[in-house]
């Protein structure tokens, strides 16, 4: 067991020290995250209390679509120069390859809300609060979750990356739905406690996407 | 010549249902003829949802057997129910315009429907995006069981997040004629439903020996000194 959490970590050191070494991943989905915001706040209104009322929604749309850009990547670098079968040749279980990516990818997700939250507040004129943390914590996880999940499947594909956004955003339509409710329910001071439930349904959500595709990860993962 | 038998036999059978729902069938105290779309609507709902479950069972097992035959299974009955929910969902349209006044509404069922189309039809490209036939098993089997999983998921998400369709109605409420060109109905496309699993498995057998034939070497040509 400490086997396969070393492991985990492992994968995800070299992943963030391959990252840190080659910012410019980041720095162009950053850019891409805070380009969608200017896009949607131009395509849809010039109204700021239309865009506080769309904040949560524009926002996960936001985060969906920016972090495709690095989810897509995480599995594909990997089929570089040999990388894949040195690493099958280390005999790596192929969960941990897997918790690894996700740690990884949870990592990243979560630098790019940090980026867009303030740009947000200041675009759209919307309060930040320590609740909404949370949310973000929990919407990010299964994001990044089904993220991981679907990169390994389409890595090995030709052709693979066009199929990640047709086969990851369906999936995440009940992960978007609880996460913009309660998004909304947290910016609008919710008075009424309806936030418990849908923070408990997200919760739900991302225990049983996370061990579904852990239990099936291998499937993908050993070749 | 033994399948031509049957599938005239089941156009037949469908042939007749409709009749009795078209003609035998009372028209409804409130819709009229118009509810009549629910003979053909409700068999498809339902035959869709018993061959994506179909499936469901096919990519369990193909993971846990791995017997190519399961996966076949897998294969057909999912290509099936997406042609059946392709098809719930304009038949639906249809019957909503003049009852609700809309094509389309966001509720649970409908958008849970259109969202299953999606996800089943993703899994069918993925399927032509693989080659070799273990890892394309092994592969869709996963995504497969994972998006079944998802159904409910959606369903009950919708739900919480808006509601408007029509409750189902009781066999009690209903005239026992429409009861009676409902379920005959159900069963005349069921058995068609059946009937084009059974073709499409064997289908995809032969075409997994030809690709089996083709993926050896080719033979020696004669006198060539081995």
């Amino acid at each position: 067991m400490t086997l396969f959490f070393q492991q985990t970590v492992a994968i995800l050191s070299k992943d963030f020290l391959m990252e840190y070494r080659d910012r410019s991943r980041l720095l162009s989905t950053l850019l891409f995250g805070l380009l969608l915001l200017l896009l949607f706040s131009f395509a849809l209104s010039v109204d700021p209390a239309l865009m506080r009322k769309m904040a949560p929604g524009l926002f996960w749309l936001t985060l969906f679509f920016a972090s495709t850009l690095s989810l897509e990547h995480s599995f594909q670098k990997e089929r570089e120069e040999g990388r894949w079968e040195g690493l099958l040749i280390l005999g790596i279980d192929p969960r941990a390859l897997f918790l690894g990516k996700l740690l990884g990818n949870l990592l990243f997700i979560s630098l790019l809300q940090l980026f867009l939250l303030p740009l947000m507040a200041v675009l759209y004129d919307i309060q930040l609060s320590w609740t909404l943390g949370t949310v973000l914590v929990l919407g990010s996880l299964g994001l990044s979750t089904l993220g991981t999940f679907y990169s390994a499947l389409t890595a090995s594909l030709r052709e693979g990356q066009f199929l990640l956004p047709l086969l990851l955003y369906p999936m995440l339509v009940p992960l978007l739905l609880a996460s913009v409710k309660v998004t909304e329910l947290v910016l609008a001071r919710d008075l009424f406690g309806q936030q418990v439930a849908w923070l408990k349904l997200l919760i739900v959500f991302d225990i049983i996407f996370l061990l579904g595709s852990l239990l099936t990860a291998e499937f993908l993962i050993d070749r | 010549m033994k399948s031509k038998v049957i599938l005239i036999f089941l156009i037949l059978f469908f042939a007749f249902a409709q009749y009795w729902g078209l003609v035998r069938a009372p028209a409804d105290r409130m819709m009229g003829d118009v509810y009549r779309i629910l003979f053909v609507h409700v068999p498809a709902a339902w035959n869709a949802l018993l061959l994506l479950t179909v499936s469901f069972v096919g990519c369990l097992l193909y993971l846990l057997r791995r017997k190519e035959f399961w996966d076949r299974l897998a294969h057909s009955s999912m290509e099936i129910g997406l042609v059946l929910t392709g098809l719930v969902l304009p038949l639906g349209s249809l019957w909503a315009k003049p009852t609700w006044g809309v094509w389309w509404t966001w509720d649970p069922r409908l958008t849970t429907t259109m969202i299953l189309f999606i996800l089943y039809a993703g899994v069918l490209i993925l399927r032509q995006l693989i080659d070799d036939p273990v890892r394309r098993a092994k592969i869709s089997s996963a995504v497969g069981l994972l998006i079944y999983l998802n159904v409910p998921i959606v369903y009950l998400s919708v739900r919480w997040w808006r509601s408007l369709h029509q409750l189902q109605s009781s066999p009690s409420t209903m005239d026992p004629q429409m009861v009676l060109a409902l379920r005959l109905n159900a069963f005349a496309l069921l058995g068609l439903a059946v009937f084009f699993l059974v073709q499409r498995m064997r289908l995809l057998k032969r075409e997994a020996l030809i690709e089996e034939k083709e993926s050896l070497p080719p033979p020696l040509p004669r006198g060539a000194q081995s």
